[in-house]
């Protein structure tokens, strides 16, 4: 085996990359129960750039800026965070099934920010923070053997907790009144519900805080990604990073569950398909996945607005139909592993 | 003063299974250039030590010093730019590169991002050529032998430029082609550059040959260290390993040899 994919690393990938980037994101800005022109979305678009965009510049303007663009923002967001958030577990735990929706964390930040909302809290954010960090506590405790974490166990104690926490969900949602109940059930499947600009903002500025500080991470995940011994003895504070780490993964989780529910898989497959790409560094892992998880729920978004239109898929349905079988393939990769 | 040293070295585990266990009062110093065997029967505390002197334990009581500084008071980098672990095998589940992996042991060197700077990257090929990895440096550490993953876990050390270098059974599941590859590698980098060695070792004949000094461990505790003549005698080693011990003296020189092998022949003929 030679270097790998060495044209992808001179820079020639990066390049092909943004191309399918900005093409995912404008098929997404375009596709929809109301579909914009081609000629309309680069009018709309020039229009914005130069802020000459206002509410008398059309329905297909209006549908754009209040509907469409939010929503496509959310998504490649909450992309971007579960699949950064599941390069940095899979790492971390070595375990090449961690994600944050496999690990049980999703459910744990989705039965917070429902309690949240439940009790009146202006945001669920905490809530959900809150209840990602617990379950991926419990989830740590109940793993390991012998001081390191099993990586059959953690996907098993995952499965647990996210049963748990799912039945308590569908307890809350039985006694909710019904119309309160569809639209968390909707939120729950990952709905990307335009959430208005006042929301959006500031939660996209605290997601890019946090997906920076878990990038700075990339140099203590390639040590770690060798067992925390092993990172010890190369010279890593291990116990400092792998606090930090997991504290920042409960967060981000938490924030993207706020944003729209549970998206499953997104987590899981990017990573690696970045590591397929580009080789193991997690310098450039990281921000990679982000990138990827970010054009999968931007395309798994638009499909799902597409596809029974006028009536909406929700992404999380998307992603899942397209992650149970990746599943599936890593873990007959890795069953000789696993047993 | 002495490049480093053991000074009544305690540990006890706080809880699990090997709770019960307990290092117990280690001491022992060490020059540039020495080489000291560490020998012992299973659950003696060998693996227990190594541990201590890497800092993935915490001694509970004692230190070790490294050119007179308690490697408890340094960070983590200056620990491994001092003492360097060949463990035993590798975790690998995201395979990277030969060439990544030794390039990992310049992390203590580096600024915090982990770029390497030309001197980082020429001390890296200069691990891989003495390991011979060179021609093999773009393959993934999950497609190598046995012996070629152990050649890379050495060349990970060496790139640390420790003053220290822990083995970890260094010639475990190698064939002898491949442990005397390796021994004369270490060898060469000990006698050059007076790299202190230390080596948990489970054969007896290894240290005999390989080692000057052994330090003989059962039950956390220091059974016997000096000279290796004087500490593997078939006295202390049947003390230790608890199995009669049969010693053959080369005709016409001073060599010894142990044999533990002979109980089974013993067996054999007992049988008959």
């Amino acid at each position: 085996m030679t270097r790998p994919r060495s044209f992808w690393k001179r820079g020639g990938g990066v390049g092909w990359l943004l191309l399918i980037g900005s093409a995912a994101f404008l098929v997404a800005l375009k596709m929809g129960s109301v579909s914009i022109g081609w000629r309309e979305l680069f009018t709309i678009l020039w229009q914005s750039l130069q802020g000459r965009l206002d509410s008398t510049s059309g329905r297909a303007a209006e549908i754009f800026i209040f509907i469409r663009l939010p929503r496509v923002l959310m998504a490649a967001t909450v992309g971007a965070l579960l699949a950064s958030v599941g390069a940095a577990l899979q790492a971390l735990f070595r375990n090449p099934l961690a994600d944050p929706y496999l690990l049980g964390i999703s459910g744990g930040a989705a039965l917070g920010s429902v309690i949240g909302l439940l009790l009146g809290a202006a945001s669920p954010a905490p809530y959900a923070c809150f209840g990602a960090a617990l379950t991926l506590l419990v989830v740590l405790m109940l793993s390991r053997i012998q001081g390191s974490p099993n990586v059959s166990l953690m996907v098993l104690a995952g499965v647990a907790i996210h049963s748990f926490t799912a039945s308590l969900l569908t307890f809350i949602i039985s006694q909710a009144r019904s119309h309160e109940s569809a639209s968390i059930l909707f939120w729950l499947l990952g709905s990307l519900t335009a959430l208005p600009y006042q929301t959006l903002i500031p939660l996209m500025v605290l997601s890019l805080v946090g997906l920076g500080a878990l990038f700075l991470f990339g140099p203590a995940l390639n040590l770690l990604a060798h067992g925390e011994e092993t990172a010890l003895t190369l010279g890593l504070n291990a116990e400092r990073a792998k606090w930090g780490l997991v504290l920042l993964c409960a967060l981000l989780t938490g924030l993207a569950v706020t944003f729209n529910g549970i998206i499953p898989f997104v987590g899981l497959v990017m990573p690696h398909i970045a590591r397929l790409l580009f080789g193991s560094d997690h310098r450039a892992v990281l921000p990679l996945s982000a990138f990827l998880g970010a054009v999968l729920a931007v395309l798994a978004d638009a499909v799902g607005r597409t596809l029974l239109a006028p009536q909406e898929i929700p992404v999380g349905v998307v992603t899942a139909m397209i992650g149970a079988p990746f599943f599936i393939y890593i873990l007959r990769r890795e069953r000789r592993k696993l047993l | 003063m002495s490049l480093l040293a053991a000074e009544s070295l305690s540990f006890s585990y706080p809880s699990g299974p090997a709770s019960s266990f307990s290092l117990q009062d280690v001491s022992f110093s060490m020059e540039k250039g020495d080489l000291l065997g560490v020998l012992g029967p299973n659950g003696s505390g060998k693996s227990t030590l190594l541990r201590l002197l890497c800092r993935v334990l915490k001694p509970r009581s004692g230190r070790f010093t490294v050119s007179g500084q308690s490697l408890e008071d340094l960070s983590q980098k200056c620990a491994a730019r001092r003492v360097a672990l060949v463990p035993q095998e590798m975790i690998s589940v995201f395979p990277v590169t030969v060439e990544q992996m030794v390039s990992l042991g310049r992390y203590s060197h580096g600024g915090w991002w982990g770029g390497h700077t030309p001197r980082d990257q020429e001390i890296v090929a200069s691990a891989l050529r003495q390991t011979d990895l060179w021609a093999i440096r773009d393959r993934l550490t999950t497609h190598l032998s046995g012996g070629e993953r152990r050649r890379v876990l050495l060349a990970r050390a060496l790139a640390q430029e420790p003053q220290v270098l822990l083995l970890d059974e260094p010639t475990a599941h190698l064939d002898p082609h491949h442990q005397m590859d390796l021994l004369h590698l270490v060898e060469k980098r000990r006698t050059e550059n007076g790299l202190a060695v230390v080596a948990v070792l489970h054969d007896v004949h290894l240290a005999m040959e390989w080692c000057p000094r052994s330090l003989l461990m059962k039950d956390g505790r220091v059974v016997a260290q000096g000279r290796t003549a004087d500490v593997l005698t078939p006295e202390l080693l049947e003390r230790v390993y608890e199995i009669p011990v049969e010693v053959t003296r080369e005709a016409g020189t001073d060599r010894k040899y142990v044999n533990f092998f002979h109980t089974l022949r013993n067996q054999e003929e007992a049988s008959q």
